[in-house]
């Protein structure tokens, strides 16, 4: 079967903060409930973390707060620094470079043209002195597209297919609601078309209505540009609407990865039973 | 004939790690085989073992133990209790589908997308895949009114249909149903039958589960009987 | 005899101690070798005010020499008080010669001009900056404006473009205009109107930037080329003057400044001064040549 059809590998993915010693990574985890080394007090944000993803594939990773889920994108989205293992993304430089390793001019050639990532602040994703046009612009600039009328245009093709008003286009996201904050944010990832989008915690924090338009556009994005996507959350309805595969996560380990139905239906490892049953 | 699906030894236990490690026994030991183009009903009372027995070919549960081999049209034979997550993508999107009791669909999408989307992921476009989506609901008489209304509003059999459409749209190689006609009228469990029947001439493979005895007798080549997790008699009709 | 010199100044030979102006020069050395670059160096501090052409004036005293003709203009003047304060001093610290004429000087500091004459190989220009980082209004941290030039990361300067063409239907930078140097740094022109910018870029002499409060200097080098940042569909602009003369010489090509009158009635007159006495009184003097400025004496050629 067609296996060798992948997108990104992540081998080996350690985090740790701190000091820490040979037994941290012995000492810490789901078996001792606990990402903190009791030997140096070093913490474990996430260790030994493998996967891999197919192109167009919608990987979902969910967890309790502190268990690493967020750490683990923003480790490959380089927004935090220096981890061990790898992470080869197809179709650059021989598929077989480790971009953690790279240098900051290549990682932001990576975040521009390879990666988008969306937060769940849109503070953290959007320059809020800058207009919603503007916060598409930046991207399309780095991309090498100087001239402003195509910058407009696409920036207005961008914030129609995420239901944005264009006429609000060049309003600061300041102005914006929540949902169309979080709308413009998504625009701005997706600029370049990039073949990978991380999504951390998209809708939390949103109220209900709002929450599902946002992940009906994704969805719809996702069906429509088939971009591969990590939907981080610890809301399981929202993995079981938007993923294929789940990764489950605790104390910075993966505890479980399988299908999203059958995680849901026959989860296999204790916490992801607590997990199941504890859904509303 | 070549065997579509050949399940050997096949066993399945829910560990309960929340309860003290409790292990529930669903279905034990199970050898059966289905042909192409063969419907095989599976019966049972409730608890016997029979939507996890679908579940564990489907892959939504991991077998415990034995083997599901697969004589997959595109990929050859593979062993599903085995075969890796993309492998069990693959197939589901390709030539295996599963058409469940409940129906489970993401909010605020219409009826004809809901069923279209499985032809999009085909590969079809939405133009042709919506327009085949019409064909197959109105087939099952879904008011046309609903066509464009939001599933998880409408009434169980209304949901049925939708149920099966989606499922039989794709035309799969390899089909799982359960409870197919329940909570439909005669004249449109008739349809349905027919719609699996028509199927089973292209060459389409069936296991289904049915309380009813009308649909069982009307569709079934043979059937399967389970009792506590276990083959009662492989009878044949 | 040289001792005696020295004490009856009390000071060094231009002001500053030689090992001041041996670190400043080596600091220029650097700046000339990567145009645009800012180069940080350190100083003791003069006996004027930081923001009152410090940067300028390390520069100048570290480099001025006593066959030096030196010439001191302040948005155009020569005569404005801070351009005459900063004269005598550097008069009185190297004896050296003084002029108000442009094409005599070899070294000329400047607050917020590049003089309307043409300069040649012989001469260098000093700028007082102000504000040495093009970046620093799109981000706050130097730590960070650092790591934009070394990476060339200017996304964030071009999206302030892009947001001053959305908001005003133009990129509103009247003076201070971004420009990218030798193909690599985004550079602070100092606060010089658009009008000079385009003089900056394959010039014949040698251009140096000073920022005293930040201890910064960077370097134009002969030859070099200077644009203007710009978007392929909205181009950079030299201010216009349509259809405006100076009120004393009629001159039509050159920067005009504005002045009210106290019936309330507003004049245009030449902001170079030197310029526009030797229109005044000898011959006009050679103008720069670039682009911006011959369409411009096309269009106003054409009209009249």
């Amino acid at each position: 079967m067609d296996n060798k059809e992948w997108l990104l590998k992540v081998e080996n993915l350690t985090k740790i903060y701190g000091e820490h010693s040979v037994n941290t990574l012995d000492k810490t985890g789901p078996l001792f409930n606990s990402n903190q080394c009791p030997e140096t007090g070093a913490i474990v944000a996430c260790a030994n973390i493998d996967f891999t993803l197919h192109p167009g594939e919608v990987l979902g990773i969910v967890g309790e707060s502190g268990s690493g889920k967020s750490s683990l994108v923003n480790l490959l989205f380089f927004d935090l620094m220096a981890p061990a293992g790898s992470a080869c993304l197809k179709g650059y430089k021989n598929d077989n470079t480790n971009i953690l390793e790279v240098s900051n001019q290549q990682k932001r050639f990576l975040r521009n043209h390879k990666m988008g990532m969306v937060y769940q602040n849109p503070r953290d994703g959007l320059n809020f002195r800058f207009s919603s046009g503007g916060n598409i612009a930046e991207k399309l600039l780095m991309a090498g597209n100087f001239h402003v009328g195509s910058i407009r245009e696409r920036a207005s093709y961008l914030l129609e297919s995420t239901e944005v008003p264009v006429p609000r286009m060049d309003e600061t996201p300041e102005s914006f609601s929540g949902g169309m904050q979080q709308r413009v944010q998504i625009s701005k990832a997706i600029a370049n078309n990039p073949p990978l989008l991380f999504l951390d915690e998209v809708t939390t924090g949103l109220d209900v209505s709002v929450q599902a338009k946002v992940l009906d556009m994704i969805r719809r994005l996702q069906q429509d540009l088939n971009i591969a996507m990590i939907v981080v959350s610890h809301d399981l309805s929202v993995i079981r609407m938007l993923t294929d595969r789940t990764i489950v996560m605790k104390n910075g380990r993966i505890v479980e990865k399988g299908l999203t139905d059958q995680i849901l239906q026959d989860p296999q490892h204790g916490y992801t039973q607590l997990l199941v049953s504890s859904l509303l | 004939m070549e065997h579509t699906i050949e399940v050997k030894g096949l066993s399945k236990r829910f560990t309960m790690h929340i309860l003290n490690d409790k292990v529930i026994h669903a279905i034990q030991n199970l050898d059966f085989f289905i042909k192409e183009g063969e419907i095989v009903g599976l019966a049972g009372k409730s608890g016997a073992g029979k939507s996890t027995l679908i579940k564990c070919i489907y892959r939504t549960c991991i077998p415990s133990k034995g083997e599901i081999i697969y004589n997959s049209k595109k990929f050859g034979k593979i062993d599903l209790a085995k075969a890796d997550d993309y492998e069990i993508l693959a197939l589901r999107k390709s030539e295996m589908t599963y058409c469940s009791q409940f129906l489970s669909v993401i909010p605020r999408v219409t009826a004809i997308d809901v069923v279209a989307v499985s032809l999009v992921s085909k590969g079809e476009s939405w133009g042709n895949a919506r327009q085949i989506a019409k064909e197959y609901l109105s087939k099952l008489g879904l008011d046309e009114e609903l066509w464009d209304a939001y599933p998880s509003t409408f009434s169980g059999g209304e949901q049925q249909r939708i149920n099966v459409a989606r499922a039989i749209i794709s035309k799969p190689h390899f089909l799982l149903i359960d409870e197919p006609t329940a909570s439909l009228d005669q004249k449109t469990k008739d349809i349905v039958i027919n719609m699996v029947l028509d199927l089973k001439n292209q060459g389409t493979s069936v296991l289904c589960i049915t309380h009813d005895p009308y649909t069982m007798e009307h569709i079934a080549d043979r059937v399967i009987e389970l009792k506590d997790g276990k083959i009662v008699e492989p009878a044949l009709s | 005899m040289v001792e005696e010199k020295k004490f009856h100044r009390q000071f060094n030979y231009a002001f500053i101690d030689e090992r001041t102006k041996k670190e400043i020069r080596r600091k220029l050395l650097k700046a000339v070798c990567i145009p645009g670059y800012q180069v940080p160096y350190s100083s003791p501090e003069m006996p004027i005010a930081r923001g009152w052409g410090t940067g300028g004036l390390h520069i100048t005293l570290s480099l001025i020499g006593k066959e030096d003709t030196f010439k001191i203009i302040d948005q155009g003047s020569d005569a404005s008080v801070n351009a005459c304060n900063l004269r005598d001093f550097v008069k009185n610290t190297t004896d050296c010669d003084t002029t108000f004429e442009t094409s005599k000087a070899t070294l000329i500091q400047t607050r917020h001009r590049i003089t309307e004459e043409e300069l040649k190989a012989h001469q260098i220009m000093i700028f007082q900056v102000p504000q040495p980082e093009p970046l620093r209004g799109v981000e706050r941290y130097e730590k960070k404006t650092r790591e934009m030039h070394a990476e060339a990361d200017y996304a964030k300067m071009w999206v302030s473009l892009y947001e001053s063409f959305v908001r005003f239907g133009d990129i509103m930078r009247g003076a201070g205009y971004p420009v990218k140097v030798n193909g690599r740094y985004v550079m602070s022109p100092s606060p010089i109107p658009r009008w000079d910018i385009p003089n900056l870029s394959d010039a014949e002499c040698l251009y140096l930037f000073g920022a005293g409060r930040e201890k910064r200097l960077y370097a134009v080098p002969p030859h070099t080329t200077v644009e203007p940042l710009e978007f392929e569909d909205v181009k950079f602009k030299i201010e216009q003057f349509e259809g405006l003369k100076c009120e004393i010489t009629g001159e039509q090509i050159a920067f005009l400044d504005e002045l009210y009158g106290s019936d309330g009635k507003t004049t245009h007159v030449v902001n170079d001064s030197d310029f526009m006495n030797q229109i005044k009184e000898k011959e006009r003097p050679i103008q720069w040549v670039n682009r911006y400025l011959t369409e411009k004496i096309e269009k106003t050629f054409n009209k009249n």
